[in-house]
């Protein structure tokens, strides 16, 4: 089922703003961004003022998550979640059959990108399926958009070839690298069509495409997998396999929950419980007794049944309900993930796809500078710490305590200090560079190990530099205290 | 998991059947053709003691042990589960059968293709994935019976327009079956409630029903048809000695006509031996063929999937990512296997098919010189309809000689697992051991590309192992097609050489036969003969 997206956008501060306030954190490496700045004027002269600005405009552009998986995994949901709104069309049979990309704009637009490149304003929800069509762009003013743009692909495993097909060229593409700064990889139980992608997914994340992907154990309000399966699956060696638990439904109904979508479920509520769950036994019986046709298209057998044990739960106000669901979504925690792995480094992955956009428009020409542009990628300790992060599931030849160590040591869950060393909040700074000094010294240690292999070792140098990063912060903070 | 149905409880037409079969073994064996009356024997226990497979098949997690529970209660665990109350359905848990994923579908295949029966389990969650429809596609052709099932209607208030879209799929791939909408769920509330409507608007009893009267009868039906093909080949054959007996008796003073008539015996007694050549070059020909059809079959996807390999291995440094690589290379090993599998079981029904045309046609030219006159059993049009009964119950025959087999391709499946897992650890062990001697002397490049040539090698000895183990496994599989082959149409070739030979001995001895005696044989001959008709017209008034 499908809604226009004419209404107003809800403001949902209570998930934006924290997206937002940690734009701030990474202002420190904008500095060490600005020293590139002699890579950009060295190419002026070969690419032009134009070409080179409009690399640099990538400074700006907010950061592309991807949201990947197989046939109704629940990314149309998802997406519509994390922006607060229903915008992309969602529906219990396939309905999102090319990559639709959801940016920032001053007003609603939608439009039509034509294989060749041609650009066509359409009417938003589109009808029917364009045949031609490369790929659907749509702009809306909302806030999560300010800081990323997002993605949302067809599934894999589709009827229709040209479906999948459509998917792979984009997270996949026979050609180069997926676009994408990061993947949101959706999943209802693993499969072999999964398997298949992620793989795929991953081994972009190898080539210097994403910088990694996030795992969701998708519309976890059915029944499915526990996250602790998943991590003990072995299909899932040299794979993430880390999978949050989300339900996309819940979340966007609470994020778009109206006054009488809850006075709905509130009266439900108030019926003797005997009642209510033989209405519940099936949707036949439910609008029997309730005549509550668009509360079952909204929010399903499952999503009624969560929201009125949460209403008798003393979720008594709209906006309770809506925070009690989106509390149980397990959103929030997807969104803290994205921060802490995306968010916190943005000016370094801009730099980064600024950087490899230049590359790209100089390919072939001016080697020493490419040569240098390389160098510069290579060098940025954010993105090496990026790309470890990325690809620690597949070093396997590392115990996985040492792998969950150095994710937590190069920042995988927050780049402050005290989340990498594990320390209390509020240490002074001469325990801090103790403790960074000594974590330091472990991980060096290890790199003594003869036997080691040298992606594993790449790994434990990044965990040093990262290591000694901190303890040169925190050596410079207790001088200036 | 499959589904045992047991209709053994006297039905009408069983008993009939049974007692028809009794009647005219007792004939037969009177007539001294022991090997007719065993074929009677072994038809009888087929009619009282048919056992009905039904396998539950589909991707883990749709509902398929649920929907089990549903169509059969039973305490966990236990074996056999009776559907009805007359206990003519029986569930048979089977593990490991559900998944339509590379490695699993591959091992339940076999099973399937033993069934009378599938039931097609997706739940309504989705529309039906192109996974699923190719797997569908391949059930079908194993299987003529397959049913389809949507699952958990309760929880998805769209399932209509789900179900709408899996019918569009399967149109698409021109699957036709029908679907059944249930909820495994809401039965098990209509119990716990007894509340008989909302059981009937679970589907569930819908679908067993079906099974029970659509499913279980048609199967039954395709067992007594036949059974009947049987008693019409059989009373055909016996009725071709009495007529010529018969003759003789008639006109013991023309010696002429009798002489022509054994002369004529005697030539289709000569092309029936002729023809016995015939068809086992027709078998022996076709075996070897097969056999190289699905060598090649397997050579190719494997060729394919090395070149396919190679070129992911040339691309990349393969050590960074050669566990991904192994289970890549391991799903898409067991894929080609199933679909090894899919064509070599088809292909041999095919064979059997065609042997048995040959047998026929051969049959229709050589057989209406016996023409002896007298019965409509032995119009031309009806003798291929014998003979065509033989090519149906030698597809049954081949079914269950698959069935014998399928210990032989289950070891497929686990064996490409094993493959895939021996495939890793010797080169990843050796790729450390490269690593750790050399990381100064060589340069990176010439590292890289050593690696993929010993990637190449890897591959290359895993593709040997696999064509090794599944090669032997299938022509061990396609030995025993070719067995079951010869052995059933040998036994064909002798009743027939038999036939013609009593026809040939009893017209010598009706010469011999004179006065009283005569009088008293042909009057024996002529109420045989009468009640072999009548018993071929109760036999095939069994089957509508
Ligand atoms: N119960 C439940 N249903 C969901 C959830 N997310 C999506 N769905 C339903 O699943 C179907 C497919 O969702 P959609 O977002 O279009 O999947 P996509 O194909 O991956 O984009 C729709 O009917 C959704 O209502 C969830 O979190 N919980
Ligand atoms: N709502 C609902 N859930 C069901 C139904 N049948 C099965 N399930 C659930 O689906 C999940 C998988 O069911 P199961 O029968 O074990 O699936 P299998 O893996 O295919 O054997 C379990 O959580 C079941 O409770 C049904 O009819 N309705
Ligand atoms: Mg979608
Ligand atoms: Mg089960």
């Amino acid at each position: 089922m499908t809604r226009s997206f004419d209404g107003v956008l809800l403001d949902n501060a209570h998930v934006d703003s924290a997206l937002v306030d940690s734009a701030l954190v990474d202002s420190a490496l904008v500095d060490s961004a600005l020293s590139d700045s002699a890579l950009f004027d060295a190419a002026r002269p070969v690419l032009g003022d134009d070409a080179v600005d409009a690399c640099l405009r990538r400074l700006h552009a907010p950061l592309r998550i991807a949201l990947a998986g197989t046939l109704k995994a629940g990314k149309s949901t998802l997406l519509n979640a994390l922006i607060g709104h229903s915008v992309a069309p969602t529906d219990a049979t396939e309905c999102t059959r090319v990559v639709t990309t959801y940016r920032r704009a001053p007003a609603p637009v939608a439009e039509a990108v034509h294989d060749g490149g041609r650009r066509t304003p359409i009417r938003w929800p589109p009808d029917g399926t364009g045949k031609a069509l490369h790929s659907l762009e749509v702009g809306l003013p909302a806030p999560l958009l300010e800081r990323y743009t997002l993605v949302d692909t067809p599934g894999t495993s589709s009827n229709s070839r040209a479906v999948s097909a459509r998917t792979l060229a984009y997270l996949d593409p026979d050609d180069g690298v997926c676009e994408a700064d990061a993947v949101v990889y959706l999943l209802r139980s693993l499969h072999d069509s999964d398997l298949a992608l992620l793989r795929r997914v991953q081994a972009q994340v190898g080539r210097g495409g994403p910088l990694g992907v996030v795992g969701v154990l998708s519309r976890a309000d059915e029944d499915g997998p526990t996250p602790a399966e998943l991590r003990d699956d072995p299909r899932l060696d040299g794979l993430p396999r880390d999978f949050l638990p989300v339900s996309g439904l819940l979340a966007l109904r609470g994020r778009t929950l109206r006054q009488d979508e809850f006075t709905a479920l509130a009266a439900l509520a108030r019926r003797p419980v005997a009642e209510l769950d033989a209405a519940l036994v099936s949707p036949g019986r439910f609008l029997a007794a309730t005549g509550h046709d668009g509360l079952l298209d909204a929010w399903g057998m499952h999503g009624i049944a969560e929201a009125v044990a949460l209403v008798r739960g003393g979720a008594t106000t709209a906006p309770a309900l809506a925070a009690a669901l989106i509390r149980r979504s397990g959103l929030e925690g997807l969104t803290r993930i994205l921060e802490a792995r995306i968010g916190e480094r943005a000016a370094a992955l801009r730099m980064r796809a600024a950087l490899r956009e230049l590359r790209g428009r100089l390919a072939g020409r001016a080697t020493r500078l490419v040569a240098g542009i390389d160098r510069a990628l290579a060098d940025d300790h954010a993105l090496v710490e990026l790309r470890t992060l990325g690809a620690l599931p597949g070093l396997t030849t590392l115990p996985v305590p040492t792998r969950i160590a150095l994710d937590r040591v190069l920042g995988g869950a927050g780049t402050r200090p005290t989340v990498r060393l594990g320390l209390p909040a509020g240490v002074s700074g001469r325990e801090m560079h103790a403790a960074a000094v000594r974590a330091a010294m472990h991980w060096r240690r290890r790199l003594d190990d003869p036997l080691l292999d040298p992606r594993a070792r790449r790994a434990l140098r990044a965990a040093v530099r990262s290591c000694e990063g901190v303890a040169a912060g925190a050596a410079v903070r207790t001088r200036a205290s | 998991m499959s589904v045992t149905a047991d209709p053994r409880s006297a039905r009408p037409e069983t008993a009939e059947m049974a007692g028809l079969l009794d009647r005219l073994r007792v004939l037969t064996a009177g007539t001294g053709r022991p090997d007719l009356a065993d074929r009677l024997a072994r038809a009888r226990t087929r009619v009282t003691d048919p056992r009905m497979r039904v396998v539950v098949t589909g991707e883990t997690g749709q509902g398929l042990s649920a929907l089990v529970d549903a169509l059969a209660p039973a305490a966990p665990g236990t074996r056999e589960r009776p559907v009805d109350d007359e206990g003519r359905l029986l569930l048979v848990g089977s593990p490991g059968v559900s998944g339509v994923d590379s490695a699993r579908a591959a091992a339940a295949l076999p099973l399937v293709a033993g069934a009378d029966a599938v039931l097609f389990v997706s739940d309504a969650s989705r529309e039906l994935t192109e996974p699923e429809i190719t797997y569908l596609d391949q059930v079908r052709r194993l299987c003529p019976t397959v049913v389809g099932v949507v699952t958990k209607i309760d929880r998805y208030p769209r399932w209509a327009d789900v179900q709408r879209a899996n019918r569009r799929h399967l149109t698409q791939a021109d699957i036709d079956i029908p679907l059944f909408p249930v909820s495994s769920r809401m039965l098990a509330a209509a119990h716990r409630t007894r509340d008989h409507a909302l059981a009937i608007e679970s589907g569930v009893p819908q679908l067993a029903d079906h099974l029970r009267e659509r499913v279980l009868v048609n199967a039954t039906q395709v067992l007594h048809a036949g059974v009947v093909n049987d008693v019409r080949a059989v009373t055909d054959q016996v009725a071709l000695g009495l007529n010529a007996e018969l003759t003789a008796l008639r006109d013991p003073a023309a010696g002429t006509v009798a002489e022509r008539r054994l002369h004529e015996a005697r030539v289709t007694a000569d092309a029936l031996r002729d023809r016995t050549a015939g068809w086992q070059i027709v078998l022996a020909d076709g075996a070897t063929e097969l056999g190289a059809d699905v060598d090649h079959d397997l050579r190719h996807r494997l060729r394919e999937l090395v070149r396919e390999a190679e070129a992911d291995i040339v691309s990349s440094d393969p050590a960074k990512r050669w566990e991904e690589f192994g289970s890549w290379l391991d799903g898409r090993v067991a894929e080609c296997v199933q679909a090894n599998v899919v064509l070599a079981e088809t292909r041999s029904r095919e064979l059997a098919e065609r042997v048995a045309i040959r047998f026929a046609d051969d049959g229709r030219v050589a057989l209406p010189a016996l023409d002896l006159g007298g019965t409509e059993a032995l119009e031309p049009v009806r003798e291929l309809e014998a003979l065509d009964s033989r090519k149906a119950g030698i597809v049954q025959r081949l079914i269950s000689s698959m069935r014998g087999s399928y210990g032989g391709i289950l070891m497929v499946g686990v064996m490409t697992t094993l493959a895939g897992l021996a495939l890793v650890n010797p080169w990843s062990i050796g790729a450390g051991v490269l690593l750790g001697a050399n990381t100064f002397r060589e340069d990176r490049k010439a590292r890289t590309a050593r690696r993929q040539a010993e990637a190449k090698t890897a591959v290359a000895r895993l593709m040997d192992d696999v064509l090794f183990h599944v090669g032997r496994e299938s022509r061990f599989r396609l030995r025993e097609v070719q067995r079951t082959l010869r052995d059933h149409f040998t036994a064909l070739a002798a009743e027939m050489t038999r036939t013609a030979d009593d026809a040939l001995r009893a017209a010598g001895e009706a010469r011999r036969l004179a006065g009283e005696g005569r009088d008293a044989r042909i009057a024996e001959v002529e109420e045989q003969l009468g009640e072999l008709r009548t018993l071929r017209v109760r036999a095939a008034g069994l089957v509508r």
